[in-house]
C-alpha cells in the first residue's frame, strides 16, 4: 500500500516543491537548495529507501506544508477523527439495528414500508450535502448549534473545565447525528435482510410454539441469529465510514484526518497525503480484525476451530 | 427458467415459430427468451421501482433535452455586477452563482455530465470486474486466492481516500480520465461477486453437459455461464451507477473532480462551499438533483434485485 502510494504520486505531473517556487522568479539556486533539503535531488531508490525507513519508525517523513514530522501532524488529526468518528459509529450502529427491529416486528405494515423508503432515501444522499442542509437548518435558521469548528474559536481559552468540555461536545453533536443518520440508513437494510433471513427458521417457530412473548422471540433470538452479517458488514462498511468522515469534516470545518488529507491534497503535500491514505487502510485494517474477533465472540462454532473456518 | 442446455447455433431463429409446440424439447435446448420476461413482469408490479424507472426517463429526457429546456448557455456570464449570486427569483428559478451564472441551467447541463460519467465509469467497471471475477471463478486454484486476495486488499483501502490521491495527482483530470479513474477503482466488488456466481454454476448439469459436448472453455464461459448470471451483475451495475454518482458528486465538490469549464452537480456545489449560509441555493438545488437521481437509480436496482431474486 505504502510502496503503490509512493509510485504513484512520482509518477504524477507536479512537484512538491512546485506551490510556492514554481514561480519563475525564483533563481534556480534557492529552488535547488530547497530540493536538496528536502531530499529531492536524490534519486528516487534514495529517496524510496528513506521513506520506507521513515514510515517504519512511524514518521511518514516531512511535510511541505506544516513544517513538521509528518508523524506530529498525524497525531494531533488522529484522537480529533477518533472522536467524531466513533460517537457516530456507536450511534449508527444502535440506530440501525433498532430502526431494523421495528420494521420486521411491523413487517409488511405501512410503518415498515415508510422506515424502508425513508433509509433507502437516506442511504442515496451525498454526504457533504445532508452535512451542509444540517449546517444550514440547525445552525444558521435554527441556530441550536455552533456552525462547524471543534471548540469556540474565541471564548474557549477562557472557559472553566466544565464547559470547556460542554463545548466540545456541543461542537461534536450536529457532525457525529449526521454522520450516523448516514451510516444507519445502510445498517437498517442490511439487518432487515438479515433478520428477514433467519425469521422463517424453525427455532423462531419452536420459540413461538412453547409460548415466548413475540418481543422476545425477536430481541433473543432472532437478533442474536442475525447478528453475524451485522459484524461482518461492521468490517466491511468500514471503508465506505471513512470516506463519509472525509467530506463531513470538510464540510463542518472538522480539524481531523479527514480535513487534513483534503487540504494535503490540493497544497500537494504528499507525505502527507500518503500518511492519510496508509492511516485511511491500517484503521480499515484493524477494524477487519475487531469483526474477526467479534465473530469468533458471537459463534460459538467458529471457536472451536482452530484454523480460520468460514461458514458456507 | 434455467437457460439453454445447448445454446441454439447463431443465426437461427426456428425458436420463435416452434415456441410452445411439443417438437421443442427434441430440439434438445428450451426455447424461451430466458428469465427477462418473468422478471419484467414482476418488476412492473413494483411501485416503488417503477416510479424510479420513470423518474430516471425523466432525467435523461430533460438533461439530454438542456439545449432547449435550458434559459441559458451553462456558462453563460449574465452580468458580473447586477446578477451575481442572485437568490432564486421567476428570472432565475435556482438563483445565479458567484460568476453570474443561471444555477437552473448549470443543474441541467451538469447532469448530462454527471450522468454519463458515473454510467460509463460503473460500464468500465463492470467490463473489468466481470472478466476479472470470471477468470478467477472459472480458472480456480491458485490463481483464484491470489487474484481474490488483490481484490481483497484494493477493497480494504479506503476508496474516498484513494480517489483523492489519484485525483490530486493527476493535475486536473478531464472527463475522459474521470471516467477511467472511477471506472478502474469502482470493479473490486463486482469482480468479488461474478467470482461468487461463477463458483456457483460452474458445477451444474448443463456445463457438464456442455462440456461433454465439446464446447470450449472460451465458450462455456462466454455462451453458456455468463449468460446464466447476467441479472446479478445487471443488478450491481445499477445500484453501482447510484454510487459512482455520489462519488464524483464528492470528488468535484472537493474541487479534484470535474474541472472547468463543465459543469457538473458536484462543482456547481463546490461554487458555493464556503459561503453556504448566504449562497444556500448553491447547495440545496444540485444536491437535490443527485438526491432525486440516485434514490431513482436505487430504487430501480433493488426493485430488480427482488425481481430476479429465484427465492422470491
Amino acid at each position: 500500500m505504502t510502496t503503490a502510494t509512493f509510485i504513484l504520486i512520482h509518477l504524477a505531473p507536479g512537484d512538491p516543491i512546485g506551490g510556492g517556487l514554481d514561480d519563475p522568479r525564483v533563481p534556480a539556486a534557492v529552488r535547488a537548495h530547497w530540493r536538496a533539503v528536502y531530499g529531492l535531488d536524490q534519486p528516487l531508490t534514495t529517496q524510496f529507501v528513506r521513506y520506507i525507513a521513515s514510515a517504519a519508525r512511524g514518521q511518514f517523513g516531512y511535510s511541505f506544508a506544516y513544517n513538521e514530522p509528518v508523524s506530529t501532524i498525524l497525531a494531533r488529526a488522529l484522537p480529533r477523527s477518533l472522536a467524531l468518528a466513533g460517537t457516530a459509529l456507536v450511534l449508527s450502529f444502535v440506530a440501525g439495528v433498532a430502526m431494523a427491529l421495528i420494521q420486521v416486528a411491523r413487517h409488511g405494515t405501512a410503518t415498515d414500508r415508510i422506515l424502508g423508503i425513508t433509509s433507502l432515501a437516506v442511504y442515496s444522499l451525498p454526504e457533504f450535502w445532508l452535512g451542509q442542509v444540517a449546517l444550514l437548518t440547525f445552525a444558521y435558521v435554527l441556530p441550536i448549534f455552533p456552525a462547524g469548528g471543534m471548540v469556540d474559536p474565541v471564548m474557549h481559552p477562557y472557559m472553566g473545565p466544565v464547559a470547556a468540555l460542554w463545548d466540545r461536545i456541543d461542537h461534536l453533536i450536529l457532525p457525529a447525528l449526521t454522520l450516523a443518520t448516514l451510516s444507519a440508513a445502510g445498517i437498517a437494510r442490511f439487518q432487515r435482510a438479515a433478520l428477514l433471513d433467519v425469521a422463517a427458521d424453525d427455532y423462531l417457530r419452536t420459540a413461538r410454539a412453547k409460548g415466548v412473548p413475540e418481543r422476545q422471540v425477536l430481541m433473543r433470538h432472532a437478533l442474536r441469529n442475525a447478528a453475524l452479517p451485522v459484524i461482518t458488514l461492521f468490517g466491511l462498511a468500514l471503508p465506505g465510514f471513512l470516506g463519509g468522515t472525509v467530506f463531513i469534516e470538510k464540510v463542518f470545518s472538522w480539524p481531523g484526518i479527514g480535513s487534513l488529507a483534503v487540504d494535503a491534497v490540493t497544497a500537494r503535500d504528499y507525505p502527507v497525503v500518503i500518511a492519510c491514505a496508509v492511516l485511511g487502510s491500517m484503521l480499515v485494517a484493524g477494524g477487519s480484525f475487531v469483526a474477526d474477533v467479534l465473530y469468533a465472540v458471537a459463534d460459538p462454532r467458529l471457536r472451536r476451530a482452530t484454523g480460520p473456518v468460514r461458514p458456507r | 427458467m434455467n437457460a439453454p442446455t445447448v445454446a441454439p447455433p447463431p443465426g437461427t431463429s426456428p425458436v420463435r415459430a416452434m415456441r410452445g409446440s411439443g417438437d421443442v424439447a427434441m430440439l434438445g435446448w428450451t426455447l424461451d427468451a430466458g428469465p427477462w420476461p418473468a422478471i419484467w413482469r414482476r418488476f412492473r408490479r413494483d411501485r416503488g421501482a417503477m416510479a424510479g424507472l420513470v423518474v430516471i426517463a425523466a432525467i435523461v429526457v430533460v438533461t439530454i433535452g438542456a439545449p432547449l429546456i435550458a434559459p441559458y448557455p451553462p456558462n453563460a456570464v449574465l452580468d458580473m455586477v447586477a446578477l451575481k449570486n442572485q437568490a432564486p427569483s421567476l428570472a432565475h428559478p435556482f438563483g445565479t452563482d458567484p460568476a453570474s451564472r443561471d444555477v437552473l441551467s448549470r443543474v441541467l447541463f451538469g447532469g448530462r455530465v454527471s450522468l454519463a460519467i458515473a454510467v460509463l465509469a460503473m460500464l468500465t467497471a463492470t467490463t473489468v470486474g466481470t472478466m476479472y471475477g470470471a477468470i478467477s471463478g472459472f480458472v480456480g486454484g491458485p490463481l483464484d486466492t491470489v487474484m481474490m486476495r488483490i481484490t481483497d486488499a484494493c477493497l480494504s483501502i479506503p476508496r474516498i481516500l484513494l480517489l483523492l490521491t489519484i485525483c490530486a495527482l493527476w493535475g486536473h483530470p478531464s472527463l475522459g480520465s474521470l471516467v477511467l479513474i472511477l471506472g478502474l477503482t469502482s470493479w473490486f466488488g463486482v469482480s468479488r461477486l461474478v467470482r461468487a456466481e461463477i463458483l456457483g454454476v460452474r458445477t451444474r448439469e448443463w456445463v457438464t453437459a456442455a462440456r461433454a459436448l465439446g464446447a470450449t472453455d472460451s465458450r462455456l464461459l462466454f455462451q453458456h455461464l455468463l449468460p446464466n448470471i447476467a441479472s446479478p451483475i445487471i443488478v450491481a451495475t445499477t445500484l453501482g451507477i447510484g454510487q459512482v454518482v455520489l462519488l464524483e458528486a464528492g470528488l468535484s465538490f472537493l474541487g479534484v473532480g470535474v474541472q472547468p469549464p463543465f459543469a457538473s452537480w458536484g462543482n456547481i456545489m463546490q461554487d458555493g462551499a464556503d459561503q453556504v449560509r448566504a449562497l444556500w441555493w448553491l447547495s440545496v438545488f444540485p444536491g437535490l438533483a443527485i438526491v432525486l437521481a440516485v434514490i431513482a437509480i436505487n430504487a430501480v436496482g433493488d426493485g430488480l434485485r427482488e425481481a430476479a431474486d429465484p427465492r422470491r
